[in-house]
């Protein structure tokens, strides 16, 4: 049989799958999640496994009450191939214990064959106060279920705990290790591919971990007790059952390489649609605006028929194997049936033996079953699992190191960056070289074209992160020995894009300086030109902003985003460009107030705007991440460059 | 949502596949027969070769039994490929549907729903509808093809057990009745705390510059601590519930099984039964139950399909307002005559955004729109493209009312840049091709040229084929700005529309780009919004807006003469002139 299928995967936004999935270490890796996870429960998780596998048994002591019931209580008869009635027996089998276990019980059903003839199938006769004692096991047996059914309970309720319990401690870990991971860490890695991770990935894993202990010990104790009932009772039918199992070992060994391996492809194709529906329908603004439904819908439609054939291929596999599995252990039960009719009939055992031994038998395949299949999890299960290794070891680049300086306050020298290289996943290097001083309580301004590395000299003087090469210093300490919280609180930058959280305006003003009195707020609102806006709002400072700020505008986000940065009332103040959604007046009006309210404080801005370079004490120019030029206003524009071409134009 | 209205929405879409349906129900009640055979077949063994010992039954009683679970897996096979078949497809058509209705769904419905929750419904909801629409309806519909057999089967054997049996039955309906509030409420609860929690994190990751730079990692943990064992509770709670649902209906149904047992061993007992017939009739008995078992087992499922139907059909409800009239007509290349008349738009009734806004604008004129943020000049934009209707007067191009043009051939009409940059993980040439597809390669490195990028992407080893977002190279705002800018000039539109396009570029740039577009702007009606003055101040009308109303309007030179104008400060201002001064 073929289990391997090759569909065409090349479609567009679909790239090839990257990294092979080939788990290193297979089982350390998983031995360390149980470590990590499971260890502190072990008493409890031993309790579930202990339930786990007594309940897997109890069939066995099912069929034994049936057993009984048929051979010592309904003496059901049997008829054997010689037609000859023998003497009736009734009085033995009641009379000796031992009988329940064995052999001798047979000889009390033969007794009863004559009745037979008589009533064609009927008995007329049975063990001496039958009546007794078939309701005496039938309390037995309706207590085991009772006792049973109650373990149960308490195991699963045990198992839901720990699952849920063990989870959110994976959530805990794992969000707390993104969020520790540098921003450059983020802007490789996409929200939507995170978030699925902490909370798909982990769901996956919450799920299969504890299943992978509890269906092994399960299948595996069922099998021994099964295997060595059925030994004990029938070696002869035990071997039958035995036979099948290669049988199995071999469907399952075709199959499961292709079941993987195909599994692997469409788990890649559903991230790739997740990933395609969420940049689309992002921009649901320009497919409509160049009418290009139909064309973006092919391309779905090709995307989601890609999944469509893997998924329809690995179900024709799965039900194929099921198939070829049922059809195994069906013959071998079947077989098994036969076989014991024949020994029956032929006088070599009695019927409930029979019966107890085919439902022994047909009990043993379930098990297997359910081996096999914890082995198919268990290979996905170390998928995911390096997937969540892949988070959490994840060396953290920038954090505290034992030095932990506090921020020196007020600066003084102020921040020095020395031959500052930055190189964003191997490729070109972003800045070049960059040397630049920002005194204590002075303005500095960097421009150059986009593109040039401003935003990331931002994100590298204000650790968010670390530079490839060179040094910065603030007040002679390097900047890897301050503090980070203390950094963190002293220093602010207003990024370019604004971002949102989900919450009012005066929760979204006061992210930095949560327990800022309103008085604080409503100066910080106003300084950045946002109070009157905010006034005109129905509720006020209480209106909600949407996660992405939909009901703002670029301006107003970015007028918010540097309200909240003013604040914290920070030493050192971080400008990318945060005034470019905003017009004329409105920035000019803001630069006022904040060469006002920023005096004696040191900046550094990123800004288009000669208007704004002119209220700063030096300027750099960027260009390809190199410094061309350096110097205050009046030197530049006396030098021609690009900022003197600037100046031209925004002047002319 | 009513309960037919939801069956008929799935029956719409199963309609196709009605033959195969056909079969596997057919399949699936001959198995279902076929899974009646094995307990009648061991009952005549047991009555007729065992205890009566006519051997010579048990040579054809033997085949039958091996030969009817090789029938029944070949057949099942045959069934479960076809029932994939129709559920994969299902889930197909309803992706594909949601997706062309997403895609059609009007700005307001982006304002509405957030595009995380979307995708979720997209590929998630319509993943757990698909669960009850195949497997589980048919497995139901087996249960009680099995279900009428058996309990013809009970009846005829022992009516007196048969009636034990229905107070088993009974038991099972009270345990659901119990139950299912408790479990569906919980269900609810604890998916609105994974609503929240995912939504948090999705929150926090598009922050991270701020979360970073303010510090608050530690902060913004405990909150998601706090929701996360919250959550914890209700999850505990539904899954407890459901937990303590399922093993009542275990203890039913075993407990069932073993008091039937014994009561028709009382039977055999008494004389009236034989044993063949008790263990045939256990048999069927656990086949009578199985529907019950198996619909308190997918209880708390159907619950989820329950709640992902509603989740769906919410979405393919909400009709689109903007759609082609009934009479809306084709339109070949427009000239670009763009009228407002009268016209007034909200966003939410009592606040308008545009308030009596005329304006006339001859083809190939250029018009600025300026105010400060928030004045209503994107919304204007928006109105061009039909992304939102007005909601009193009329806007009319070429004289057509818009509402009347059809969205395809109104949307072939423009090219936009937009303030936030729109591009896709793509080559730059795909991205640059994206409003015309078919375009040859000179005409894509011309645009390149004339939004001042080719240059850059020349730099770059693989050139046009290099693939830029997530996946790929990670470009500046202003990068992604000029690209989108190279897009809209390769569109070749009738009228291009320009929202902030060149806010993020330095103004060296923005100059080259502005001397390019000038030679591509003529002839053509261009709107544009800036509040660089300098970007401005060659359009042939501007337009000074405040509150959704014209205050001035007019060329830069008619608008410089009025003396305390407000452009005429505006302009002053931005020169830097008011800056020296002071």
């Amino acid at each position: 049989m073929v289990f391997r299928f090759h569909n065409n995967r090349n479609v567009p936004y679909r790239p090839p799958r990257q990294h092979s999935e080939d788990v290193a270490g297979g089982f350390n890796l998983y031995w360390r999640f149980v470590r990590a996870y499971l260890w502190p429960y072990r008493w409890r998780l031993l309790l579930c496994m202990v339930i786990v596998a007594i309940n897997g048994s109890s069939v066995y002591l099912m069929a034994f009450y049936g057993r009984y019931v048929v051979d010592n209580i309904l003496l059901v008869p049997v008829n054997p191939r010689v037609e000859t009635p023998r003497k009736p027996r009734f009085d033995n089998a009641p009379s000796r214990p031992s009988n329940r276990l064995g052999k001798s019980s047979q000889r009390a059903t033969e007794g009863l064959s004559r009745t037979l003839d008589i009533d064609g199938g009927y008995p007329l006769k049975h063990a001496p106060n039958a009546g007794g004692r078939l309701a005496a096991i039938f309390i037995l047996h309706f207590a085991t279920l009772l006792i049973i059914n109650s373990l149960a309970r308490i195991a699963n309720r045990q198992q839901i705990t720990l699952g849920q319990t063990t989870a959110a401690a994976m959530r805990d870990d794992l969000h707390r290790k993104v969020l520790e991971l540098s921003l450059a860490y983020h802007k490789k890695h996409t929200a939507g591919r995170l978030l699925a991770r902490i909370m798909s990935d982990v769901q996956v894993v919450q799920q299969n971990l504890m299943i992978t202990v509890i269906t092994l010990t399960q299948s595996v104790s069922a099998i021994a007790v099964g295997a060595t009932i059925l030994m004990a009772a029938e070696w002869r039918i035990a071997v039958i059952a035995f036979l099948a199992a290669p049988l199995y070992a071999l469907v399952w060994k075709k199959s499961h390489p292709g079941i993987v391996e195909i599994a692997r492809e469409q788990r890649h194709t559903n991230s790739c649609m997740y990933g395609l529906l969420s940049q689309k329908l992002d921009a649901v603004k320009a497919i409509q605006a160049y009418a290009r439904q139909r064309k973006e819908h092919l391309i779905f439609h090709r995307l989601s028929s890609c999944f469509l054939r893997d998924a329809l291929c690995q179900q024709r596999q799965s039900a194929a194997v099921s198939g070829l599995c049922a059809i195994v252990s069906a013959g071998a039960t079947m077989a098994i049936f036969i076989m014991g009719t024949w020994m029956v009939v032929n006088g070599g055992m009695t019927l409930g033996k029979m019966l107890f031994v085919y439902g022994a038998a047909a009990n043993l395949f379930g098990p297997v079953l359910m081996l096999s299949h914890v082995s198919i999890v268990f290979s996905s299960l170390l998928v995911t699992l390096q997937r969540l290794v892949n988070i959490l070891d994840q060396p953290v680049e920038i954090r505290d190191n034992d030095r932990k300086h506090p921020f020196p306050t007020p600066l003084r020298q102020g921040i020095r960056l020395t031959n500052i290289t930055f190189t964003y996943n191997e490729s070109e290097p972003i800045l070049r070289n960059v040397s630049m001083n920002i005194p204590g309580g002075k303005w500095v301004c960097v421009m150059g074209p986009s593109g040039c590395g401003k935003t990331t000299l931002l994100y590298v003087v204000s650790r968010l992160y670390e530079p490839t090469a060179g040094q910065i210093t603030v007040d002679g300490v390097p900047l890897e020995n301050l503090k980070l919280t203390s950094l963190r609180k002293h220093l602010a930058l207003v990024p370019q894009e604004a971002e949102m959280f989900r919450g009012t305006i005066r929760e979204n003003i006061a992210y930095g300086h949560v327990h800022a009195q309103p008085s604080q707020i409503v100066a910080a609102a106003k300084a950045a030109e946002m109070h009157d806006l905010i006034m005109s709002m129905p509720v006020k400072y209480e209106s909600l902003v949407g996660e992405k700020g939909t009901d703002l505008s670029g301006g107003q986000r970015q007028r918010l985003s540097l309200a909240r940065a003013l604040l914290t009332d920070p030493d050192v103040l971080l400008l990318d460009d945060c005034t470019s959604a905003l017009d004329a007046d409105t920035e000019h009006r803001i630069q006022q107030t904040l060469s006002r309210i920023m005096k004696g404080k040191t900046a550094l801005v990123v800004s288009q705007r000669v208007s704004m370079a002119m209220r700063c004490d030096y300027i750099y120019v960027l260009a390809n991440g190199r410094i061309t030029q350096a110097g205050t206003h009046e030197e530049l524009l006396k030098q021609p460059g690009f900022y003197e071409r600037l100046h031209t134009q925004q002047t002319e | 949502m009513h309960a037919n209205s939801k069956l008929d929405w799935a029956l719409a879409f199963l309609r196709p596949y009605r033959r195969r349906i056909l079969t596997v129900v057919i399949l699936t009640i001959i198995l279902s027969v076929l899974a009646m055979l094995p307990p009648l077949l061991v009952k005549y063994v047991i009555d007729r070769v065992i205890t009566r010992g006519q051997i010579h039954y048990l040579v054809p009683l033997a085949t039958a039994l091996i030969a009817v679970p090789i029938v029944t897996a070949i057949m099942r096979f045959v069934q479960t490929m076809g029932l994939s078949y129709i559920g994969q497809f299902f889930v197909f058509h309803v992706r594909n549907a949601l997706y062309q209705h997403l895609l059609s769904m009007p700005m307001r419905f982006y304002g509405k729903h957030s595009v995380g929750m979307l995708v979720n419904r997209l590929m998630g909801d319509s993943g757990v509808v698909q669960r009850i629409l195949t497997a589980q309806t048919i497995g139901v519909l087996s249960d009680l093809v099995c279900a009428s057999f058996a309990v013809c089967a009970t009846f005829l054997i022992s009516w007196r057990l048969a009636l034990i049996m229905i107070v088993v039955i009974v038991a099972f309906v009270v345990n659901y009745k119990v139950n299912i509030t408790r479990i569906r409420d919980a269900t609810r609860s604890y998916q609105g705390a994974y609503d929240r929690l995912s939504g948090g994190i999705q929150n926090r990751l598009h922050s991270t510059v701020a979360v970073k730079t303010f510090g608050t990692e530690m902060r913004e943990h405990q909150v998601f601590q706090g929701t996360l064992y919250g959550s914890l509770g209700l999850v505990q709670q539904a899954m407890i519930s459901s937990n303590t649902f399922s093993m009542n209906t275990q203890l039913i149904h075993q407990g069932g099984h073993s008091i039937l047992y014994f009561a028709g061993c009382a039977l055999v007992l008494q004389g009236s039964l034989s044993y063949g017939e008790v263990v045939a009739f256990t048999a069927y008995a656990v086949q009578l139950l199985m529907p019950a078992v198996r619909f308190s087992m997918i209880a708390k499922e159907l619950q989820d399909v329950n709640i992902a139907t509603d989740r769906l059909m919410e979405l393919f409800k909400e009709g689109s307002e903007i759609e082609d009239a009934a009479d809306a007509v084709n339109v070949e290349r427009l000239r670009g005559e763009v009228e407002f008349d009268h016209v007034v738009f909200w966003y939410e009734s009592g606040t308008p955004v545009i308030n009596d806004f005329n304006l006339r604008v001859k083809p190939g004129m250029t018009v600025a729109l300026i105010g400060p943020t928030g004045c209503g000049k994107s919304t204007i934009l928006s109105l061009i493209l039909r992304f939102f209707d007005v909601c009193s007067g009329e806007l009319r191009l070429d004289g057509i009312d818009i509402r009347t043009i059809s969205l395809e051939s109104l949307h072939k009409q423009f090219g936009i840049v937009l303030q936030e940059p729109l591009l896709f993980s793509v080559t730059i040439a795909e991205n640059i091709r994206y409003g015309r597809g078919n375009a040859p390669m000179e005409e894509v490195r011309a645009a390149a040229k004339v939004a001042e990028i080719h240059d850059f992407i020349m730099t770059l080893p693989d050139g046009y084929n290099t693939r830029i977002g997530s996946e790929g190279l990670e470009l500046s705002v202003g990068q992604r700005q000029r690209i989108t800018i190279a897009r809209a000039v390769l569109a070749d539109p009738a009228i291009l529309i320009m929202d902030e396009a060149t806010s993020s570029l330095d103004s060296d740039s923005e100059k080259a780009v502005q001397t390019a577009m000038e030679r591509v702007l003529k002839n053509r009606t261009c709107f544009v919004v800036a509040h660089r003055l300098s970007t401005i101040r060659n359009a042939d009308i501007i337009v000074l807006l405040k509150d959704g109303r014209i205050q001035e309007q007019g060329s830069h030179d008619e608008l410089m003469k009025i003396p305390d104008g407000h452009y005429r400060k505006l302009y002053k201002t931005h020169m830097g002139k008011t800056v020296i001064e002071e």
